[in-house]
């Protein structure tokens, strides 16, 4: 995709984004292991994960249209 | 905070005032005593009745407006409609790629309706409640983007708007690639399809919270302007301190927050376009 020319904007999001990503990582542990019974192990990974997965995307999105 | 912890704190009169207004009119499965959502069939009739309003006058002046369009002689008011359907209009022609007939009207709506919804702050937080007390209606949250129903509600429309897009221009199977092969390459396929679920489910969900986030916060602050003026009462001789102070802080969180609440609709109208540009595209863009 050609880059936008308003798409720096998107850099309005990253702050929420990668806090959302966290979150979500977390809620969607948390439903795995209400689901299979596993706690606390998958809130831990996927909010891990989460965290790790908000750090890269906000980089990426930085480094971008920075 | 629960009610037993209110009471407990001693705060009084200034925590009820606060949670009084932050509470909405709740009908359905309700708790009796916080009168907070218990269940999943909770109705926030405020929230409700009060943004069909606010979109029911959208459409009534529309209509006018397009009722009474005029190519010789426009009025101001056409002036300025024209003015926002061509920023809008602009906004999606740089932000899109591709055509789509949907977008646009799409950006338009929620432009527009987040932006009176947010406008709804700008009304004396103690009007709109007082008016409906007088009525028998014992709770108002006037503002309906800070009730996280509203903004959740509609990032989920929009999120699932870009899975129809998405499967639709990617192909069920493009799109389920994205979720296997993106962000690791192709020997990592669990970790893959946990990071993209939820990266994808991290979008609505960051949409909405920034949303509702400025607007509640916004509320509170303007609810803590408005309890100056309670000290109003036993201030004695420094009134007239506590008064101008009030009014003065009251103006200033005004105007900041007008600019405020049109960012934050035109946030929401951009990142909407945008995650629906991204559904568009068949590269691996994201």
């Amino acid at each position: 995709m050609k880059n936008p020319p308003r798409v720096g904007l998107l850099l309005v999001g990253v702050g929420t984004h990668m806090a959302a990503m966290v979150i979500m990582g977390f809620v969607l542990g948390y439903a795995l292991d209400a689901w299979l019974g596993s706690q606390p192990w998958f809130m831990l990974l996927l909010g891990g994960m989460g965290f790790v997965g908000g750090i890269l995307k906000a980089h990426k999105m930085l480094s971008r249209w920075g | 905070m629960s009610s037993e912890a209110t009471r407990d704190s001693g705060g009084g009169g200034t925590v009820e005032y606060i949670q009084h207004h932050l509470t909405n009119l709740c009908a359905g499965d309700c708790d009796p005593v916080t009168h907070q959502a218990a269940g999943f069939w909770a109705w926030h009739v405020d929230t409700i009745v009060i943004s069909y309003l606010l979109g029911a006058l959208i459409v009534i002046v529309g209509w006018r407006v397009g009722r009474n369009l005029s190519l010789d002689k426009p009025s101001g008011f056409q002036n300025f409609v024209e003015m926002v359907l061509d920023f809008v209009s602009n906004q999606v022609r740089d932000t899109f790629p591709g055509h789509n007939p949907l977008i646009a009207p799409l950006a338009l709506t929620i432009f527009l309706w987040v932006f009176l919804m947010n406008l709804m702050d700008m009304i004396p937080v103690d009007l709109l409640p007082v008016i409906g007390a007088a009525m028998g209606i014992p709770y108002l949250k006037v503002v309906p983007t800070t009730d996280l129903s509203t903004t959740l509600a509609m990032s989920l429309t929009v999120f699932a708007l870009v899975i129809y897009y998405s499967i639709k221009v990617k192909g069920p199977v493009g799109y389920l690639k994205m979720f296997l092969f993106h962000p690791f390459g192709k020997f990592f396929v669990p970790v893959n399809i946990a990071m993209t679920t939820i990266e994808e489910l991290a979008k609505p969900l960051s949409l909405a919270l920034r949303l509702f986030g400025n607007l509640f916060a916004g509320e509170l602050v303007f609810l803590l302007i408005a309890l100056i003026g309670g000290t109003l009462a036993v201030g004695g001789g420094l009134s007239f301190l506590w008064g101008g102070l009030q009014v003065a802080l009251d103006l200033g969180w005004l105007i900041f927050h007008l600019l405020v609440i049109t960012l934050q609709a035109f946030i929401f109208m951009v990142l909407s376009i945008v995650y629906l540009g991204m559904a568009h595209t068949t590269a691996d863009d994201h």
